[in-house]
């Protein structure tokens, strides 16, 4: 069995004086789908920026591909993110005032890819998740489902290893979503990656092989679907 | 990260961004030019009196130079008002490498979930503002020659300030372009640094306005002594320095406060006005601050023009220090402007999602422009009138009744000049508005 | 038919008599029709004659004599039993998860458990609807559809119930009548 490419041990957080979660663990193996799913506010969110590393872990462990990000510095943990980790986060997140061409070529640029290929590789991905932008479209030119599309587009660009998406089909209409999700679980998984998703709608719960319940930023329970 | 994938992420796209480059070069190119212009007056072989046992004296000026800078005891203050006006310049230009601040932070954290490490960040934010220092470096030279031109070529001896050009000068230059590029690149740096939020600490600040104060008013005021002349020039020269910085401290606390007291008074205008400032302390601080700067150069200049005045100079020999000191007033005034257009502007481009809601709700345009006229008036009116009025203690300190009196029309036209700029810049932006609170501003995240 | 359970569970709080047991059903499932009188005797003798229930008291307070029927621990198992098995995961005709749903929150007997074992059939039976079959015709996939549609329904009214019931430290109420 492989090691999990994911893994959260008694992960802890709390914003200011709200805990947001507690003693949260949980790990995804490659080619796992998980879901995590709850009502508003339970900390779902706040577990995937954990994931990211975006936020860091105030107490218990987080490993992501073999790396304890709590353990490391931000430098490194950015690292991980650009190579390990594709972000979907709920409100799109593109960089404003760069187009969106750039925008989801910006993993491959970090890395240091020369822009004529990165900017080839996000026009694929923007054909993909079936996004026809223009080389100088900019993000604010987009609908909300849009946006969401070319955030997906930017987290699949590179081929990450963790694929980490937070209500990735949430302004999108039933068709648009689901064939995104389509696109984003089977490219994911059949590159041996794993997917954390977070979702408050049970049909794309559905589609993982284990659900997360989380209730006040406690997990409630955990089942197998598949 | 390669340099060339920094420049791709964070060059200047939008019109704002454009501007705001344009403006640090701008600020920097004034600024670098003044300075490369006060190192060359250093050069200017300073005059050497001899005491005649009769009671008389011997100058060895040869007459070739205005008065200002050959004088031991005026070329100091020569150099002072350089130096004042190197401060609004480059207090514009920090103000403008801070605009868009909102956006910026937007930017950072995209790039930060795409997986850019701390170090790709700071280069993003440094490249821009570095590549204007840079370009305002070189332009320095440019301003440097105009003013040579000027005040060296074209002004007839009595007013010659500038030697003959110098290979020192090329120095002078490569050392401005050298600091402008590395002041822009650290600013850029500083200004995307996350700030922790921390109660905003007024004391020290106001404490050192206090210690400006002081100093301002004791080195005025020391007794005039020939040999100790340069001394007290320096110290001056200190003051005025100190008194500018902490000026430039203490916006952020001037409009915090006049914020609270808009949000108690009710009307839907101010109310409004209050909210705007609340969340933008830090940029409408700047421009208070910047105001507040000009308003002391421009306080400075009345007292000096007043005490040239005095009979005891003749009006040939005080001339060109007084158009000298109206120019220093007016550049002053287009930091003043250009500050206020530019946050101004910036408010706008920061805040258009409120504007937008604002109008959504069922504001209409004049109450809009009332909104952005009475922030302005804010960041204009107090701190202009403070820092003139801070600038005019030069006068009853140096005890002249001429210069009081010309403070005094200084102080007039200072809250004339507020209110006719916070009318004028709504005025200018008058279609940024409307774009604004176009619906289209709704989307923009 | 689970309504023999869920007489067990209109049963688990306190003895009660053939009259407070319907009074009690009506007030669960105010929206459903009311349970007749010759049911609940009905049902009270046979789970009596099965040991699941007991007559533990006959009252006569002014009116007609009461009979109070008690849970016998056999009967306690057996409402255990039916609400550890999660409702059909069927989509349509889904009065049985009602059922369960109201009785465990009613009984307070293991909700979260409820819950959980309910979330993952039905999520285990969407995920495989979910997975058509190549050259499946559009109406089987519409058909398919449609029961995911219902069973999404059907979860979302666990989350609602499950938080009114956390909302409100007594059982929810009458809501009509
Ligand atoms: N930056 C923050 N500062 C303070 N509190 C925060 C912050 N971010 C989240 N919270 C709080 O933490 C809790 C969990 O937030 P989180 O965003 O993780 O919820 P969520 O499960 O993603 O909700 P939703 O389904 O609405 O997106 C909430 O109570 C929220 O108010
Ligand atoms: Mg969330």
């Amino acid at each position: 069995m492989n090691p999990p490419t994911l893994t959260l041990s008694a992960v802890s957080h709390t914003y200011g004086r709200t805990q947001a979660l507690r003693d949260a663990t949980l790990s995804v193996a490659p080619g796992e789908v998980v879901a995590v799913t709850g009502p508003s506010g339970c900390g779902k969110s706040t577990l995937l920026l954990l994931a990211a590393g975006v936020l860091r872990a105030q107490s218990g462990r987080v490993t992501v591909a073999g790396t304890e990000l709590s353990g490391v510095d931000d430098t490194a943990r950015a690292l991980v993110r650009r190579r390990s980790i594709g972000l979907v986060l709920q409100f799109g997140q593109l960089v404003p005032d760069l187009p969106v061409r750039d925008n989801v070529a910006l993993p491959l640029l970090l890395e240091g890819h020369p822009a004529a290929d990165a900017r080839a590789a996000a026009d694929g991905w923007l054909d993909r998740v079936g996004l026809a932008v223009g080389p100088d479209t900019l993000p604010s030119e987009l609908s909300g489902g849009q946006a969401q599309l070319a955030a997906a587009a930017r987290a699949l660009v590179h081929g990450p290893a963790l694929l980490l998406a937070d209500e990735p089909t949430a302004s999108l209409d039933t068709r648009s979503g689901r064939a995104l999700l389509d696109l984003m679980l089977a490219t994911t998984v059949a590159a041996g990656g794993a997917v954390l998703l977070v979702t408050h709608d049970n049909t794309v719960a559905a589609r993982a092989d284990r659900e997360v319940r989380l209730r006040d930023g406690v997990i409630e329970h955990e089942v197998a679907l598949s | 990260m390669k340099t060339s994938t920094a420049w791709l992420i964070g060059r200047p796209r939008t019109s704002a961004g454009r501007t705001r480059t344009l403006l640090v070069a701008g600020g920097a190119a004034v600024g670098g030019g003044l300075l490369i212009a006060a190192a060359a007056v250093l050069r200017v072989p300073a005059e050497e009196v001899r005491y005649l046992d009769g009671g008389g004296t011997v100058s060895s000026s040869s007459g070739e130079y205005s008065s200002l800078v050959v004088q031991a005891g005026l070329r100091p203050g020569v150099l002072t008002g350089i130096l004042l006006l190197v401060l609004p310049a480059l207090a514009l230009a920090w103000q403008a490498v801070t605009t868009g601040s909102a956006r910026r932070a937007a930017v950072h954290e995209g790039l930060r979930l795409s997986g850019a490490t701390p170090a790709d960040l700071r280069r993003v934010a440094m490249l821009e503002p570095a590549v204007a220092g840079a370009f305002g470096g070189l332009l320095a030279g440019a301003v440097y020659l105009a003013l040579w031109l000027l005040l060296h070529v074209a002004a007839p001896a009595s007013a010659r300030l500038l030697p003959g050009l110098s290979p020192l000068d090329a120095v002078a230059w490569l050392v401005v372009i050298a600091l402008s590029t590395l002041v822009g690149g650290v600013a850029g740096a500083l200004a995307a640094t996350p700030r922790r939020r921390r109660p905003v600490r007024a004391w020290p600040r106001l404490l050192a306005v206090g210690v400006g104060v002081l100093a301002l008013v004791a080195a005025v005021s020391a007794p005039r002594d020939i040999d100790r002349h340069a001394r007290s020039t320096t110290l001056l020269c200190a003051a005025l320095v100190v008194l500018a910085l902490g000026l430039l401290s203490t916006g952020s606390i001037w409009v915090t406060a006049r914020a609270r007291r808009l949000a108690r008074s009710g009307t839907a205008v101010d109310v409004l006005a209050a909210g705007g400032l609340r969340t933008l302390a830090g940029p409408a601080g700047r421009t208070a601050g910047t105001t507040c700067v000009a308003g002391l150069v421009i306080g400075v200049v009345g007292s000096l023009t007043g005490l040239l005045l005095e009979p005891q100079h003749s009006l040939s020999e005080s001339l060109p220090g007084i158009l000298f000191a109206l120019l220093a007033g007016l550049l002053a005034m287009l930091a003043a402007v250009a500050s206020l257009v530019l946050a101004a502007t910036d408010d706008l481009v920061t805040t258009r999602r409120a504007v937008a809601s604002t109008a959504a709700l069922g504001a209409d345009p004049t109450v809009l422009e009332q909104v952005q006229r009475r922030r302005l008036a804010v960041v204009t009116t107090g701190p202009l009138l403070a820092g003139v009025l801070l600038g005019g203690l030069y006068a009853p300190g140096a005890q002249s009744p001429i210069a009081l009196g010309t403070v005094l029309l200084t102080v007039a036209l200072a809250l004339l000049l507020a209110r006719a700029l916070a009318v004028a810049v709504t005025r200018v932006l008058r279609p940024q508005l409307a774009r604004a609170a176009a619906p289209s501003s709704l989307r923009v995240a | 038919m689970s309504l023999t359970e869920l007489h067990l569970a209109l049963l688990a709080g306190a003895p009660r008599h053939g009259y407070d047991i319907k009074q009690e059903h009506d007030a669960w499932f105010p929206d459903s029709r009311p349970l007749p009188f010759g049911q609940v005797y009905a049902t009270l003798a046979r789970l009596q004659r099965d040991g699941l229930a007991e007559v533990v008291e006959t009252r006569v307070d002014g009116g007609p004599e009461r009979t109070v029927y008690a849970l016998t621990d056999a009967g306690d198992e057996r409402l255990r039993a039916w609400l550890t098995e999660p409702a059909p995961p069927t989509g349509t005709g889904a009065e049985e998860i009602v059922r369960k749903t109201i009785a465990a929150l009613h009984t307070g007997i293991d909700v979260q458990g409820h819950v959980a074992r309910q979330r993952a059939v039905h999520l285990r039976r969407m995920r495989e609807l979910g997975q058509v079959p190549p050259g499946a015709s559009p109406a089987e996939r519409l058909v398919r559809e449609h029961l995911i549609a219902h069973l999404d329904a059907d979860l979302r009214w666990l989350d609602l119930a499950t938080d009114l019931l956390r909302s409100s430290p007594t059982p929810p109420e009458r809501t009509h009548s």
